[in-house]
């Protein structure tokens, strides 16, 4: 008799620890935040990333994520539109042909936001409002790197596709 | 089979060449025990170096694996005793080196000595160089100057490493890097900032390739560039790859 009041006492026990567990466990916010870094100059992977990000959302779904694409360095040639107007013969090759727009709408629209490095646009002499794919005031950040950074300690995971 | 010749730590590091690769991977379908060991040597590098305990060697077909880890824990004992020593030693001997956590110390094991733990307000980043492009090395070194200063005028606590590894070790050596003033120069204003080579990469330079590297002056030097990047970002370094 003792012995099993005992054992349901016991049992209670274990019983509260692991729902106690479980309570802990369980994120309170369950939304991913992750942010994407892009720097590589072949159109290639640039278009690779955008689709890795497309199946991100597809797999976890749009409103489990937070998910922000820093373009910087040699990535931003990504957004540079082809044979822009007034374009020197020496310019950034342009990536953002008609598959690099669609791919970057889709996710704008499933609410992915993007960062563009000023930076690395004056570096390379880009007009930022006039040669990019639908780049904003808003959507430039003075250093990408230092965003990535801030982004992280902001608990941000980082993947560099 | 001359498995036990090749350095399964530089194999967990992708630092062989193709035909040394091959062979690992043709001796780990043949036994599975040494492909467990590789796998678990992945992990345990990550996990096992933060301890500053000793990796486990591989060590294929054994049959003695109590007495080998009756072995690691004496030899982490030992370790810690050393360890915990020498600090209190260098404690009392070296009062005020704040400057002498310029470096990630690392011991000829590559076991950092002075872990990045510092105010809680500092912010601490590890650039991951793999890139050989030297016009990308240079915008690093821009964008490392130009947080370097940011922070300095704020008054904001900042450390910044560059790992050069694989192909971005070009980036330290003498005779191929284009940057080496600029390198000496920023080392020399910022002892916040380190360039760290990975051995593991220089000696995949000596044997493939003959190549015996010298690293610029103000390199330092750690076993794996993947196990510190690792190990960095568990002590929650942001981490940016290049």
């Amino acid at each position: 008799m003792r012995l099993r009041r005992l054992l349901t006492y016991f049992a209670g026990l274990v019983g509260l620890m692991a729902s106690t567990g479980a309570a802990q466990a369980a994120p309170e916010d369950p939304l991913q935040r992750v942010v994407y870094h892009i720097d590589a100059a072949d159109p290639e992977r640039q278009r690779a990333a955008l689709r890795i990000v497309r199946n991100h959302l597809n797999d976890v779904g749009d409103e489990h994520l937070d998910i922000r694409v820093v373009i910087q360095g040699n990535g931003v040639s990504m957004l540079v539109l082809p044979d822009s107007d007034g374009a020197a013969a020496d310019a950034l090759p342009g990536h953002a042909d008609d598959r690099v727009q669609v791919g970057i709408e889709d996710l704008k629209i499933r609410g992915v936001t993007f960062h563009v490095c000023r930076n690395s646009l004056t570096r390379r002499n880009v007009d930022a409002l006039n040669r990019l794919y639908d780049v904003g005031p808003d959507d430039l950040v003075d250093s990408g790197l230092a965003e990535i950074v801030r982004l992280q300690g902001d608990g941000y995971t980082y993947i560099k596709p | 089979m001359s498995i036990d010749e090749i350095d399964l730590n530089a194999y967990v590091d992708g630092e062989l060449s193709h035909d040394q690769e091959a062979e690992v991977l043709e001796a780990m379908r043949d036994n599975p025990e040494l492909a467990q060991q590789i796998c678990q040597l992945g992990q345990l590098k990550a996990q096992m170096r933060i301890a500053y305990a000793n990796p486990p060697q591989p060590d294929r077909g054994s049959m003695r694996r109590v007495g080998r880890s009756w072995r690691a824990v004496a030899a982490g004992g030992a370790m810690l005793s050393v360890g915990l020593l020498a600090g209190w030693i260098m404690n009392g001997n070296q009062p005020g080196t704040a400057e002498h956590n310029r470096f990630v110390v690392l011991d000829p094991e590559g076991r950092g000595q002075a872990p990045a733990v510092a105010a809680d307000d500092e912010t601490r980043i590890l650039f991951h160089l793999t890139n050989a492009d030297p016009m990308v090395a240079g915008e690093l070194l821009d964008e490392v100057e130009t947080m370097l200063q940011a922070y300095e005028a704020d008054g904001r606590p900042l450390r910044v490493e560059v790992v050069s590894h694989s192909d971005g070790l070009e980036l330290l050596r003498q005779s191929l890097t284009v940057h080496e003033s600029r390198i000496q120069e920023l080392a020399g204003d910022y002892d916040n900032l380190t360039f760290v080579a990975c051995k593991n990469t220089i000696n995949r330079l000596r044997v493939d390739h003959g190549i015996e590297v010298q690293l610029v002056p103000d390199a330092e030097v750690t076993d794996s560039g993947v196990s510190h990047v690792v190990r960095r970002q568990q002590q929650g370094w942001s981490y940016i790859r290049v």
